[in-house]
């Protein structure tokens, strides 16, 4: 009864103010957030020496799109460079997908020997700074001939990467075991369990986990860094670097280049965020 | 038929063993040839003077040497200082975003936007973080010193950012604040999501004010999310070379020279791979202490 005294005591008025100030307050914030991204864009339509005038033109004054030409006018087009990201994605979020749920349904779901202790060991490989492989990785890639290949990018997917056989793990945890021994009573195979019965319901985590892998393939520098020399090979990241070093001082061709390389994530991102944001918040703990 | 009909004489056992290391295969293939043998490689280069160039049939066991050379590193010294400095952004962020993630979850308008906003950073390509940045760091045009002239500061005074020993790691620490906060505010969220209602409300009979329901309630709650945060933030504060390897090569100087840029470097760019094997074990007890640090303290917390 107090509990409800006090919630009718708190007057509309009062509360509606406090309700604005506090949006205006973490509204402005996440303006300061985003302005770095508003420079960005704007600086890409702007001329060489319109970049840095005080105060800030947010609109630049005479658009155009010099930045932008530059991106195709070097000795490999970035298209090229868009084509090795979007195929290296490609391949390694169908890599991710197979090795992640499978291995994360034979740990949720299927009885077999040594399962838990081949989990904890798992799972503590991520205490083990990638540091420390890095290089015997490097001498394995050299020994099979996958050094300057695309390969060296995305062969790392069909392993499984811990964080995702976790999220899956958890995932098809959730699906009760009767559900499963319903279907293996009815002589289903576990592939077809798999398959058909509990792939379906953990669409949600299988969609998380696509988003959160094309995320980290999609902006990768680590790897092409590593493993790739050949220009025309390179993805995007490595290339914007690169051609940041060559442009030197040609802010708007460089803030294009970022443009170009940010649009397809954040065109994604801006388009599912409510999605994406949703299931990371309701997943509470996630590596 | 005759395939399925074979398959019911092995034993339910049997299959499950089957089909569990089926399924597990390419998982624990990656495991045991990239972890497994990579650390027994990598173990074991870490006494050589193996150069990378030179293949490593040519390394020669050196055995401790490379662990003595460590002690007289004056690079060594300057990379496990910025690194100690950096992990101070850790406690910052996640102290910030937990202010942040507990004032969102109450009533405001179009939280979904605003939350997207602060997880935009995380989402975006270090290489463009790193040149933008550079660009609004810049010493005499950039607009973060054309705003702070703006506000008074003498030409004289504003910090040099990027280009000076003395703030360029300030600079590096304010944008990796700038990008990880994003993501501990949505783990935040969604830990407060799980706190009932009922813990305010009878604080608020006893007259407790927002700051002392933070402190008291919100933050004591949500200790859970705060303890992975902070495991995993020390990983990768410890761990972070590509940033500081596009943003500033480690310079100027070694202003910001990071223990992970150092073992790139001594590997793959000064060949010096022995020794860079070395510091990688280095690295691997850093990050070791001072999860145990950390793992301590929260049982010591829990059983109070």
């Amino acid at each position: 009864m107090i509990k409800v005294n006090k919630k009718t005591a708190h007057k509309p008025g009062s509360s509606l103010a406090a309700k604005v100030l506090l949006t205006a307050l973490i509204w402005g914030l996440g303006i300061v957030m985003v302005i770095p991204f508003v420079w960005m864009l704007s600086t890409s339509f702007k001329g060489m020496n319109e970049v840095f005038t005080f105060p800030i033109e947010w609109i630049p004054p005479s658009p155009t799109l010099k930045g932008y030409r530059a991106l195709f006018s070097g000795s490999v087009s970035f298209f090229v460079y868009f084509l090795n990201s979007a195929k290296v994605a490609v391949i390694a979020l169908f890599g991710t997908f197979f090795s992640c749920t499978l291995a994360g349904y034979a740990y949720a779901k299927i009885n077999f020997f040594g399962r838990n202790k081949i989990f904890m060991m798992k799972l503590m490989t991520t205490m083990l700074p990638g540091m420390v492989t890095i290089l015997p990785t490097y001498m394995i890639y050299s020994k099979l001939s996958l050094l300057n290949t695309h390969a060296a990018l995305w062969i790392g997917s069909f392993c499984g990467g811990t964080f995702g056989v976790f999220l899956m793990r958890q995932a098809f945890l959730t699906i009760p075991d009767s559900l499963v021994d319903a279907a293996k009573v009815d002589g289903a195979s576990h592939l077809r369990i798999y398959w058909s019965v509990a792939l379906p319901n953990v669409k949600t985590s299988v969609s998380t986990l696509l988003f959160m892998y094309f995320l980290w393939t999609w902006n990768d520098y680590e790897k092409p860094l590593l493993y790739l020399w050949s220009n025309k090979l390179y993805t995007l990241p490595l290339a914007v670097k690169q051609f940041s070093d060559d442009q030197m001082q040609n802010y708007p061709a460089i803030m294009a280049a970022n443009i170009f390389m940010l649009l397809p994530v954040m065109i994604f991102f801006i388009s599912c965020q409510k999605f994406f944001v949703e299931s990371l918040v309701s997943s509470g703990i996630k590596g | 038929m005759t395939g399925k009909g074979s398959r019911q004489h092995l034993s339910t056992k049997a299959k499950e063993n089957l089909y569990g290391y089926l399924f597990i295969a390419p998982s624990l293939l990656g495991f045991l040839v990239f972890t497994l043998f990579g650390v027994v490689f990598s173990f074991c280069m870490a006494f050589t003077d193996w150069n990378l160039m030179k293949g490593f049939e040519n390394a020669n066991f050196v055995w401790l040497d490379n662990i003595k050379s460590m002690f007289s590193d004056i690079y060594l010294k300057a990379c496990l200082r910025n690194n100690a400095l950096l992990l101070l952004v850790v406690p910052v962020t996640l102290f910030l975003a937990a202010i942040l993630a507990a004032l969102m979850n109450r009533a405001i308008y179009g939280r979904g936007g605003a939350r997207a906003m602060y997880f935009m950073p995380y989402v975006t390509n270090i290489v463009a973080v790193a040149t933008v940045w550079r660009a609004l760091f810049h010493k005499s045009k950039g607009p973060i010193n054309a705003i702070l002239m703006a506000l008074g500061v003498a030409e004289a005074n504003v910090p040099g950012w990027l280009s000076s020993t003395k703030w360029a790691l300030p600079a590096v620490a304010i944008v990796l604040l700038w990008k990880d906060i994003g993501y501990s505010i949505l783990m935040y969220s969604g830990a407060l999501q799980g706190i009932s209602q009922e813990y305010y409300e009878s604080a608020e009979i006893d007259g407790a004010g927002p700051v002392v329901k933070f402190f008291k309630i919100t933050l004591p709650l949500i200790q859970p999310t705060t303890f992975l945060l902070t495991i995993l933030g020390i990983i990768s504060s410890l761990q972070m070379w590509s940033f500081v390897q596009i943003i500033t090569m480690g310079g100027p100087g070694t202003a910001t020279y990071t223990l992970g840029l150092y073992i790139y470097r001594s590997s793959f760019i000064t060949y010096r791979t022995g020794y860079g094997a070395a510091l990688s074990w280095l690295l691997c007890l850093l990050v070791m202490i001072f999860t145990a640090i950390r793992w301590r303290t929260e049982k010591d917390y829990t059983n109070e």
